[in-house]
């Protein structure tokens, strides 16, 4: 990839605004919301073994509370994202080729993850404790590692096909 | 300077190209700059109207008739001329000679596709899902920090073209021959001076028919690089000695070399250049050495020997070896990165020509094989490296040939390093590989377009043109010039010009502008999703 500053924050907004959104809508349903008062949430994990003898999860009924941390994660993975972003262009200023490979962006994922897992307790997007082992942090983790792949798939593929300039002009989108 | 790179325009002293020696053109039109359509008319040529034209017929007309026709242009309104009916035809020929056959593979990576303007799917996924090899997903996942780049081999570049030219009717647009001249015409719009194939060599006995005017609105030149202009020391060797055979271009065919070399076992050659083609060479004459038993000793000449990294924090070039090493022609951030904003935002034409030094060096890409055949050459003795520059080539005794090497210029290498300001090496042949200039004169008909049609020059010679690629001082009327590639190096907005990624970018930038003036439609996002929906299921566009 071949990134300017400002290509990096565009690409950064419009995935999370396109895919980071959509996957957020389809999967929070799915996740396993921690058991009620511990965190606040409602809901129990909802695996349950259909008809077929296949484990499916099944959707349960996700509350506002849910929807609220899920899109919560997401829209301060966009804001955190930013600085983030400042980082690795400064990064990029010491690799000769001033290129970013895709596998840096998939990687970045993990310290990101555990920055964010901070930062969504301090603004109060997720509560209780910040220990890794909280019960909130399976929901956490895989709403955010699924959500993070998604983009990084979405954008070494069919980004540059839903935006043919997006490639020619360092990530930039507008 | 690398092979492509050192592509520094020289411009000739003015030779202006008479049109009269176009054949059967009426006295009239040769001796008029601007045309009118009565004049063309009483001329009693051939005549046909298309809003589109474009000249070349080879990479650079592909990429842009390719992204016309996605952005809705029809196969009827675009004309292609060109010597050779496969636009990937005379890259091929050069790939060859260059030691790059079928079955190698190119210096571009996964998704700078020709035949597919989204990039995507790249050929290496295209290459992972026809060898069912989920491992080359994974290398493209990796590349290229835990892997070299992948690069597609030159047949599947070629295939996927193929491919793409029947889905868009390339053939139905494409007509052979040469374009000797473009007038302007007086209404508006050029003329275009087609010469049919069988005719394009003969200045003389050309019947009236045979020659062609088509009257277009457009025109778009992509010419390549004109002929092969060998440095000065191997001309004036030829010339001197008049001897073609021992001393040749790595672009020029020169198989006989590798024949001579087989046939006469433990001869010796001189390589000189430090950029890929060298190692195409050297990586050719391994493998003789090993299938063939040629025995050959190589001397690879380099201008610098490289040690170790390179520069300042900020601008170090990785290297070890002798080499600068660098995956691809340019440094990978111009290709549309920082680093092609940093080249827009210089102002000066000093400043340009020092980013370009950094970004067009000399190097290699980092492949492993190569480094460890070269250091078990090294070890056996059959593989020399010497730092310097080339300073002459004589006649020596039986057949051989003195090269003269000056050491002064270069930075020593430890093992080499000679208190000699200069030596010679006796060797059997020499191929170099450090470069072919450019020179927009070379084309006739970018030389009559400069005399004769008002293009202006930019600040290595090359032609003038605006961020649209339009030809500056050439327009005519509602009509424009477009150039792209070779002949519009130095532009103040992209530097890959000759790289498939640079003719891509131009098309899209062509076409844009030409959207603007509704001649085709702007691709937005739901042409781009649709366009691309119908090339995967190889529908026309
Ligand atoms: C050895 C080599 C390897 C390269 N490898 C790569 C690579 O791996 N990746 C990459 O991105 N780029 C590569 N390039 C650079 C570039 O992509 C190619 O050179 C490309 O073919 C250039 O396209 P073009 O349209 O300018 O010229 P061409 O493809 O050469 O086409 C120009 C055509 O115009 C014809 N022509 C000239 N004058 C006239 C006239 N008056 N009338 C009609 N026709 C005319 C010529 O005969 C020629 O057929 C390579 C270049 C070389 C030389």
């Amino acid at each position: 990839m071949t990134f300017t500053l400002a290509g990096r924050i565009q690409t950064r907004l419009f995935l999370a605004a396109t895919v980071g959104v959509l996957w957020t809508a389809i999967i929070t349903p799915f996740l396993p919301s921690p058991p009620m008062g511990a965190i606040g949430g409602v809901g129990m994990v909802p695996m349950q073994m259909s008809r077929l003898m296949i484990l499916i999860p099944t959707p349960y009924n996700p509350t506002p509370i849910d929807y609220q941390m899920t899109f919560g994660t997401i829209g301060m993975m966009a804001v955190v994202g930013v600085v983030w972003e400042l980082l690795y262009h400064l990064l990029q200023q010491f690799r000769w080729d001033k290129d970013w490979p895709p596998l840096f962006t998939l990687l970045a994922g993990i310290p990101e993850g555990l920055v964010l897992w901070y930062v969504i307790h301090l603004v109060h997007v997720e509560n209780g404790t910040v220990a890794l082992n909280s019960p909130g942090m399976p929901m956490f983790a895989i709403h955010f590692a699924t959500t993070w792949l998604l983009m990084w798939l979405f954008m070494v593929g069919p980004m540059k096909v839903a935006i043919l300039r997006w490639r020619f002009e360092g990530g930039r989108i507008i | 300077m690398s092979d492509h790179a050192t592509l520094g325009a020289r411009v000739k002293e003015k030779q202006v190209v008479k049109a009269s020696r176009v054949p059967s053109l009426t006295a009239d039109l040769a001796s008029s700059c601007v045309w009118d359509d009565n004049m063309v008319a009483d001329s009693q040529l051939r005549q046909r109207d298309v809003s589109f034209v474009t000249i070349g017929g080879g990479i650079g007309s592909f990429a842009l008739v390719d992204t016309l026709r996605i952005a809705g242009v029809s196969a009827e309104n675009i004309s292609v001329i060109g010597p050779f009916a496969n636009a990937y035809e005379s890259l091929k020929s050069l790939l060859i000679n260059s030691q790059i056959p079928d079955s190698h593979r190119i210096r571009s990576g996964s998704s700078d596709r020709m035949d597919n303007i989204w990039g995507w799917p790249g050929y290496g996924m295209a290459e992972a899902f026809r060898r069912k090899n989920p491992l080359l997903l994974m290398h493209l996942a990796a590349e290229p920090v835990l892997c070299e780049y992948y690069t597609p081999r030159a047949s599947d570049v070629y295939a996927s073209m193929d491919r793409e030219a029947e889905r868009i009717s390339w053939h139905q647009m494409f007509t052979p021959g040469k374009v000797p001249l473009v007038r302007k015409r007086r209404e508006g719009g050029y003329f275009v001076v087609v010469v049919p194939p069988d005719n394009a060599d003969s200045t003389s006995d050309v019947s009236d028919s045979k020659l062609e005017i088509i009257r277009a609105r457009y025109v778009h030149l992509s010419l390549g690089a004109a002929g092969l202009r060998i440095l000065p020391d191997l001309e004036s060797y030829r010339a001197i000695t008049g001897d073609m055979n021992h001393v040749v271009n790595v672009y020029e065919p020169h198989e006989h070399v590798y024949r001579a070399l087989i046939e006469r076992p433990g001869s010796s050659v001189l390589v000189r250049g430090a950029a890929t083609s060298a190692m195409e060479v050297i990586g050719r004459l391994i493998h003789d050495r090993n299938s063939h038993d040629s025995k050959v000793v190589i001397y690879h000449l380099l201008h610098h020997y490289v040690k170790e990294p390179k520069g300042s924090p900020m601008w170090r070039i990785p290297g070890g070896n002798g080499f600068a090493y660098q995956a691809f022609t340019f440094t990978k951030g111009a290709y549309g990165g920082q680093l092609q904003d940093r080249w827009r935002s210089l102002r000066s034409d000093e400043d340009r020509t020092r980013l370009l030094g950094l970004l067009a060096s000399t190097a290699i890409p980092k492949r492993r094989q190569w480094l460890r055949e070269l250091a078990r050459g090294t070890s056996e003795g059959w593989y020399k490296m010497l730092a310097g520059s080339a300073a002459g080539l004589q006649k020596g005794d039986n057949e051989k040939i003195v090269a003269t090497i000056d050491h002064n210029t270069a930075d020593h290498h430890d093992d080499h390093g000679s208190e000699n300001a200069a030596s010679t090496l006796e060797v059997d042949y020499v191929i170099d590989c450090t470069g072919v200039t450019v020179d927009v004169r070379d084309h006739e008909v970018l030389a009559d377009l400069i005399d004769c049609g008002g293009a202006g020059l930019n600040a290595i010679g090359q032609l003038a043109v605006n961020r649209s690629f339009e030809v500056e001082g050439a327009y005519s009327g509602n009509g424009k010039v477009f150039t792209t590639g070779f002949s519009a190096l130095g532009n103040p907005y992209v530097v890959p010009m000759y790289s498939f990624w640079g003719y891509q970018y131009c098309a899209l930038t062509i076409a844009n502008s030409l959207a603007n003036e509704g001649f085709c439609n702007r691709i937005n996002t739901r042409r781009s999703i649709g366009g691309w929906w119908r090339l995967v299921r190889n529908r026309t566009p």
